[in-house]
């Protein structure tokens, strides 16, 4: 059904005042909710009505026709009506007002409603469900039935992402289903999994190139789409470019930091705590627009932080921001920059963001961008197999988040990743132990080292902040009240108390765990974390 | 003790050794069956007693001649003024016409004085007894009139002197007409509709209970409901539509439109037009289900003042929710009449027969409300 809703009537009399006698056509194709004779009589009137109010007099005829989108019915059923009309408003969807307004091009035609999407009506819950973007490519045998380009936020051919909590969606607050946890349920209920695990390679945007056309005459080509590559997990042997993988290969416990470039052209704070990391981490996270603000430029930052504070970068990479080609043409640069590590990921969803108008790109995903890199780095070539002189060599990693739930669709989805070729995998935050252990069992069998995220309070409020909007982190509630207990003395107390707790937690991990180093985020406060890691006594060298 | 047998609502029980039969005015319906069923003329109702109505026949045989009487459920769908086709089908053109929410209030006595009277035929038509709005009325009704016809019979009255017959009203899909969307199908409460290709929508007249619903959603006026049909309302609605500003002269006050559901207000002698509100107009649904937004706007048009929805009280509806229906049609046609300064002038009361005057009261109350709003809005001049 083609999903349409209603225009405020003020907008309908401000296109009508030119005229004076008006035909009100409805349809009664598949324009939903219906817009038959029924909302003719209703408009008929209602503009009739309102038009008095501003003492316009107008005349208005109802009618209705079968399906205004068939030029030769629109012809047929319109011609004899329309002669003494000098315009029509059209009950139908925008095909349907185009359809007409190309037999009648000398009448104005005005639309009546908005057309929104191609859905499904729940009639219970009168509500109407976006089903399907018409993007050319159907994947629903392979989905379960369930459409992952319309019902993901982001598109996504390689999903889920990490927005996902609960099988709740980031975009739109928590509301709507993630949909690739929807597929997940479905492939697994019916034994299907091996679906769920399936790497499909970048989608052919051509397709749905604007305006399509089909000829009635000729059938369209077959091709087969998705790319399985039948590759046993992490057999692969992994080449070292950077100094955090040369590290990792020598079975060194490792931490790496993380800085956030900020809305600013000023990077001195940003290079100065790069300097307090320096001699306690291998390598230094810059983020790229993290939670979709337009923050200062990734790759510049990455660069900068090398050569003002000599610490290796960790480049993160969203395809939130940017197509294919805007990708590869970072990927490039970043080579000649002297970039070593690149992080893969999808990044936020722009409604999250400060600027929530924003067009979402989502040309690639993460499996997709790994993918890339990897033919960038492996074959010396981009996504279409064009030859790239000097290519760039960097060592890949992926985020992946131990806070999941459900855990086995994340598994999986990293596996799709790892097959492709991952050399590390940095997570989100954990906070207790347990949670470390659980997720580490989960990933053993990817053979891929793990460098598990911690991050340390900056403040109460922080806390209250992300145990309140970050969804899908679990702090223990003996955590969270030894902290507010310090709080209660000071300020100082409660960092004090931080340190104390993260110094125990990470010796914990280390000892308890097969984790191959910690991500460390204590973005603001950067000079907390030497303090943390001396006195968990683990030696970093 | 045989009223609180015959109460299909439980309203009526014997309290203590007296025997002393207790009303519980909660769970009275006002149905009447108590009070045709009482030996002893012992109960007391407002509504059609039988020398109103006796004097109602009486008058109407010598103003119109006429002989033969037709008494009718309003369930058998014979809404005065809009049954013209019907009354030639059942032959009741040359008949004294009386509709009473229950043909089950009709006592014995009735039948027989008004045949001492003069009148030689009596036609009783009443709801199918699974339809029947009041559960047992048309039944204990059928009974009741079976026996009066064999006393009948035994003191030599004729074979026909009083006929019964069954109909209830029934929706029936115009095929031609049907778009196939499903509005009608979802709507019904009674699962009586059916999608089937190609056709479109079917209706089972079995499980129909002709509440109407289905045609107050249908969008290509494919419904066809005796007497309740889209069409048939509307004409009577826009016939006003040159009386108006007649009325409005008249009366100095603002001319409504009274959607009354025909089961929350029973009138003495079912004509709720009374003379003390000459500027109102009923117009009578089979349930407040059949409320029609397109109705409503169309009354506007014609140049009514301001529209009233007379529903049943909650939990009272005699069908199936078909008063929530109408306050969810109604509140959303509200928002669409603030575009054009009418939502005002439209409103919803809840009513129920047994509060004696009810009805009358929220009309005034509600002409009231809508007599100081400006003129801009109200439509045709």
């Amino acid at each position: 059904l083609i999903v349409t809703k209603e225009k405020a009537l003020q907008e309908i009399l401000g296109f009508l005042a030119p005229h004076k006698r008006i035909l009100i056509v409805g349809c009664e194709g598949c324009t939903t909710p219906t817009r038959g004779l029924r909302e003719a009589k209703t408009y008929a009137m209602l503009v009739e009505m309102g038009g008095k109010l501003k003492n316009k007099e107008l005349q208005c005829r109802p009618t209705t026709m079968e399906k205004q989108c068939d030029n030769y019915e629109a012809i047929t059923n319109l011609s004899p009506q329309i002669q003494d009309a000098d315009a029509i408003l059209s009950l139908a969807c925008g095909v349907g007002v185009q359809t007409v307004s190309e037999v009648f091009p000398n009448i104005p035609i005005y639309p009546a409603q908005d057309t929104i999407f191609l859905g499904s009506q729940d009639r219970d819950n009168s509500t109407m469900h976006e089903k399907c973007r018409a993007c050319g490519e159907c994947l629903l045998g392979e989905t379960g039935g369930i459409c992952p380009i319309t019902r993901c936020a982001k598109s996504l051919l390689n999903g889920p992402c990490g927005g996902q909590v609960q099988g709740k969606c980031e975009a739109g607050g928590w509301k709507n289903d993630c949909a690739w946890i929807l597929i997940y349920n479905r492939l697994k209920e019916r034994n299907e999994l091996d679906l769920f695990r399936k790497f499909r390679i970048p989608p052919d945007y051509r397709v749905s190139e604007h305006p399509r056309k089909l000829s009635m005459e000729t059938s369209p080509e077959k091709k087969l789409k998705t790319e399985t590559k039948e590759e046993s997990v992490g057999n692969e042997k992994r080449e070292a470019y950077s100094e955090l993988m040369k590290q990792l290969g020598e079975g060194r416990f490792v931490f790496t930091g993380e800085l956030e470039p900020m809305k600013t052209t000023n990077l001195d704070e940003v290079i100065e705590s790069a300097k307090i990391l320096k001699s306690h981490v291998v390598a230094i996270n810059v983020t790229d627009n993290p939670t979709a603000f337009g923050f200062f430029n990734g790759l510049v930052s990455s660069y900068l932080v090398q050569r003002e504070s000599g610490v290796e970068a960790v480049y993160q990479m969203t395809t939130r921001d940017r197509n294919r080609i805007a990708l590869l043409s970072d990927i490039l640069a970043a080579g000649t920059l002297g970039m070593k590590n690149i992080l893969a990921i999808t990044g936020d969803y722009t409604t999250v963001g400060d600027m929530p108008q924003a067009k979402p790109v989502f040309d690639l995903d993460s499996a997709t961008l790994v993918y890339t890199l990897r033919k960038v780095i492996n074959e010396g070539l981009d996504l279409n197999g064009n030859k790239i002189e000097n290519p760039p060599k960097f060592n890949i990693g992926i985020g992946a988040s131990p806070n999941s739930d459900p855990l086995e669709p994340e598994i999986l989805k990293i596996e799709r990743k790892v097959k492709l070729g991952v050399d590390f995998i940095q997570t989100q935050c954990v906070y207790s132990v347990e949670q470390a252990k659980h997720f580490m069992e989960a990933v053993s069998y990817l053979k891929t080292p793990v460098l598990l995220g911690i991050a340390p309070f900056k403040s109460q409020a922080m806390m209250d902040w992300m145990i309140k909007f970050v969804p899908g982190i679990k702090v223990p509630q003996e955590m969270e009240q030894r902290l507010r207990k310090a709080r209660e003395k000071s300020k100082e107390a409660f960092l004090e108390e931080n340190t104390e707790i993260f110094a125990k937690l990470i010796h914990d991990i280390h000892k308890t765990t097969n984790a191959a180093g910690l991500h460390l985020m204590a973005v603001g406060f950067e000079w907390i974390l030497p303090k943390i890691i001396e006195r968990s006594g683990i030696r970093h060298n | 003790m045989i009223c609180p047998s015959v109460c299909p609502f439980d309203a009526l029980s014997t309290e203590g050794e007296s025997g002393e039969v207790k009303l519980d005015v909660e769970k009275c319906q006002v149905c009447g069956i108590c009070f045709a069923a009482c030996p002893a003329s012992a109960i007391e109702t407002i509504y059609y007693d039988v020398d109103p109505l006796l004097s109602y026949i009486g008058t109407s045989m010598r103003e119109k001649g006429l002989d033969k009487l037709v008494l009718t459920c309003r369930g058998a769908g014979l809404l005065e003024k809009r049954t013209a086709v019907e009354s030639e089908e059942l032959h009741i053109c040359d008949s004294i016409t009386l509709s009473l929410p229950c043909v089950g209030r009709i006592p014995p006595e009735l039948l027989l004085k008004t045949l001492s009277r003069g009148i030689k035929k009596i036609e009783i038509l009443l709801c199918e007894d699974k339809h029947c709005r009041f559960k047992d009325g048309s039944a204990i009704g059928t009974r009741r009139f079976l026996l009066v016809q064999a006393l009948l019979s035994q003191l030599g009255f004729e074979q026909d002197a009083v006929t019964v017959i069954k109909r209830s009203v029934k929706a029936h899909i115009d095929a031609y007409r049907c778009i196939r969307c499903g509005n009608c199908n979802y709507v019904c409460a009674f699962n009586a509709i059916k999608m089937k290709p190609p056709e479109g929508a079917q209706v089972d007249p079995e499980a129909c209970s002709g509440c109407g619903a289905c045609a107050a959603v249908c969008p290509a006026f494919a419904v066809k409901l005796n007497g309740s049909e889209y069409e048939t309302i509307s004409h009577e609605i826009r016939n006003y539509r040159s009386l108006i500003p007649k009325m409005k002269l008249q009366a100095k006050k603002p001319v409504i439109l009274v959607l009354s559901c025909e089961w929350s207000e029973f009138s003495d002698l079912d004509s709720p037009q009374s003379s003390t509100m000459e500027n109102v107009v009923f117009v009578g649904l089979p349930c407040a289900g059949r409320v029609d937004t397109l109705h409503v706007l169309e009354a506007f048009y014609s140049g009514f003042d301001g529209v009233l929805i007379a529903a049943c009280e909650k939990d009272e509806c005699k069908l199936e929710k078909g008063n929530e229906k109408a306050e969810e049609r109604i509140s959303s046609l509200k928002k669409l009449l603030a575009e054009v300064n009418l939502e005002d002038r439209l409103d919803i009361c809840f009513v129920s027969p047994k509060n004696v005057g009810d009805l009358d009261e929220r009309i005034k109350l509600f002409i009231e409300r809508i007599n100081p709003l400006p003129v801009k809005g109200a439509v045709r001049d």
